[in-house]
């Protein structure tokens, strides 16, 4: 059943075309929390996705700026940058986006701009239920009168739950009235929700408290009935230690084993959960984070196989 | 310094995913062992972390202090941050009526789960809480997971802020008249029009009716954020920052000391959590790949020591071969930890 690197669980498919098909989207969402390598494997995907001659867009939501890091450029500073051989890297800034939705949208004017950027009206959008969340996949969509190039992949904000992302198009036809933002939320919902131009990405560390919060993940969008994930990936399991291993120093080949144990125990958890297409990545112990992504492109590549 | 002074608070902030939960009820039995009675605060521990420190229980959902099992001295409360803002809203709000105002406000609704910030301002609200009581020798607060650990600093502040410049900006007067329409107010002239054709104008009444409303609220909020910096600042509070020995981290722990230098407060030591032990000898695949990660933990451990420069300790906090299941594999987490923080955690 089983193959090398990859899991079958569809005979009809396998990891490898699900990543190949992730350039057939327009939108890719990574989703995955903190510590499991999440913006790590949007870096790869990227390059994965360019080396398989797509244009690949990726959106980095943090405005501490991170992902630039991975792929070894500078940082964007907001606009769109090139970082390496069709990927265009580009900073997400939620206020500056509904701004741009907002003044898009009436005549612009002096009294226009001078509205959206008072503190008042920053105080407005700050709350309004799902906006900001809103704004950063109206970004995605390339609803903002932005056009990214070729397929985006965004990766999803650290913490708050992945789940808040996905229903802000929902909270925002809730609270806001008729007008241009809510006939935005019900595009942004519309392309969110179709298997044809989104994919979800998610990602797990194989250990116990990834792994349950993926399962819930996996859960909750099945419940909203958003596509099921093209892909898991549990990223992170240590090798078996072998024989040699055990007769060179009993102590540390026993301590690989065990980690190794118990992150093939985490990650088989969650494969026996999760009846789609699923990854398993190796902890590579990588200098800097371009080394990092080199590897695990390799590693991606190699699973296809 | 007495022991009564010295070690009260310990703050363990740090980036999701790095294992500070964990670290925080290590250090939290070593102290109740050592004889202090302890109380651990966290936040989302694992179902497996929660069972071990007792919170697993409708009590402990009530936010309320739950002996631990078999650790004498020991009790660990779990905040949730939006039923710790409703009590908070409850038990200050001047009057019921008050009070429903603003826990029945739908901007409130929204900021309360989900503006950066409040989390964190709510492990800050039930620390004073829990403080106040006097019960507890001991408190160690795990912070929520937090994308950078400087959240948990400033996000208090932030969160006084932003409800000032709202009250000031929003429950100045009325903004709506006797027909619904909004008058000139806080966006100025033409902002009527360009508000309900874009976002509508209904945000805008929750916004003015919330900052309203919690305008009575809003001196002892303020009041309350003070004292627990107050708090943070005493001589027996101090900061353990959990990081974790990759490469990314070691900029983000820099800039987290020099923050808390800047601000004033004690960072006691940074622990570097789940390094890899190094193989004793040259073996195959196996002890191979560990003797890479290994190294890898080293650089960035020795790379952080030397920006530090000694200004504060690294403690580097082996990785086990399987997760702590038991409060006496937590402790042994610790002991590293436990020896640099000195007398009292020991």
């Amino acid at each position: 059943m089983t193959s090398r690197r990859q899991d079958r669980h569809d005979p009809a498919g396998d990891a490898g075309a699900a990543v190949r098909g992730l350039g057939e989207r327009s939108l890719v969402v990574v989703l995955g929390k903190g510590g499991t390598g999440r913006s790590t494997l949007s870096a790869v995907l990227a390059r994965s996705l360019a080396e398989s001659g797509r244009d690949v867009t990726l959106i980095d939501p943090d405005p501490r700026e991170s992902l630039h890091r991975f792929l070894g450029v500078a940082p964007s500073g907001g606009e769109p940058v090139p970082a390496g051989p069709r990927v265009t890297l580009q900073l997400a800034d939620p206020v500056q986006i509904v701004t741009g939705l907002v003044t898009r949208h009436v005549p612009v004017g002096l009294i226009a701009r001078r509205i959206v950027r008072s503190n008042a009206f920053r105080q407005i959008v700050d709350g309004a239920p799902g906006l900001a969340e809103l704004a950063l996949l109206a970004r995605a969509c390339g609803e903002d009168g932005t056009s990214p190039r070729g397929t985006v992949l965004l990766d999803a904000p650290a913490t708050g739950h992945a789940l808040a992302l996905l229903d802000a198009p929902r909270l925002v036809a809730e609270t806001i009235a008729d007008g241009p933002i809510r006939a935005l939320a019900a595009r942004v919902a519309s392309v969110v929700a179709d298997p044809e131009r989104t994919a979800f990405v998610v990602v797990a560390a194989p250990e116990e408290l990834p792994v349950d919060e993926t399962l819930e993940l996996l859960g909750g969008l099945e419940e909203r009935a958003l596509p099921r994930p093209a892909l898991v990936v549990v990223n992170g399991l240590y090798p078996e230690a072998a024989a040699e291993d055990h007769d060179a120093d009993p102590d540390a080949a026993r301590f690989v084993a065990a980690r190794h144990a118990s992150s093939a125990r985490h990650a088989a958890r969650l494969a026996a959960s999760w009846q789609g297409e699923l990854i398993r990545l190796p902890l590579v112990p990588a200098d800097d984070e371009p080394a990092l992504v080199a590897a695990l492109g390799r590693h991606v590549r190699d699973a296809g196989r | 310094m007495s022991r009564t002074t010295r070690g009260r608070l310990l703050v363990v902030v740090g980036p999701g995913g790095v294992g500070k939960t964990t670290l925080a009820s290590g250090l939290a039995v070593r102290s109740a062992r050592s004889g202090a009675r302890t109380l651990v605060i966290t936040f989302d521990p694992s179902r497996r972390l929660a069972a071990l420190l007792g919170v697993d229980t409708a009590a402990a959902a009530g936010a309320e202090p739950c002996a631990v099992p078999g650790v004498p001295g020991l009790f660990a409360a779990l905040v949730e941050p939006r039923a710790t803002f409703d009590r908070v809203v409850a038990e200050h709000s001047p009057d019921e009526d008050a009070k429903q105002r603003v826990l029945r406000n739908r901007y409130y609704d929204s900021l309360a789960g989900r503006l950066a910030g409040v989390f964190e301002y709510m492990a800050v609200e039930r620390l004073f809480e829990l403080h106040a009581t006097r019960r507890f020798e001991r408190i160690v607060l795990d912070t929520p997971p937090a994308r950078n650990a400087l959240d948990f600093l400033h996000a208090p502040q932030r969160i006084v802020d932003f409800v000032s410049g709202g009250i000031a900006r929003f429950a100045a007067r009325d903004w709506f008249d006797a027909d619904g329409r909004l008058r000139g107010g806080p966006l100025g002239r033409g902002a009527a029009a360009l508000i309900e054709s874009t976002i509508g104008l209904d945000i805008v009444r929750d916004v003015t009716e919330f900052f309203s409303a919690f305008r009575p609220l809003f001196d002892g909020f303020r009041e309350r954020a003070d004292a627990v910096g107050a708090l943070l600042a005493q001589p027996g509070s101090a900061f353990l920052l959990a990081t974790a020995p990759t490469p990314a981290r070691v900029p983000e722990a820099m800039r987290f000391a020099r923050a808390l230098a800047d601000d004033g407060l004690r960072l006691a030591a940074i622990a570097v959590n789940r390094v890899h032990p190094a193989p004793r000898a040259r073996g195959g695949d196996g002890l191979r790949f560990l003797s890479a990660l290994a190294r890898r933990d080293d650089t960035a451990c020795a790379s952080l020591e030397e920006l530090l420069s000694g200004t504060c300790p690294v403690v580097r906090v082996p990785m086990r071969p399987s997760a702590p299941v038991d409060p006496e594999a937590l402790a042994g987490v610790t002991g590293d930890v436990a020896e640099v923080l000195g007398p009292g955690w020991t």
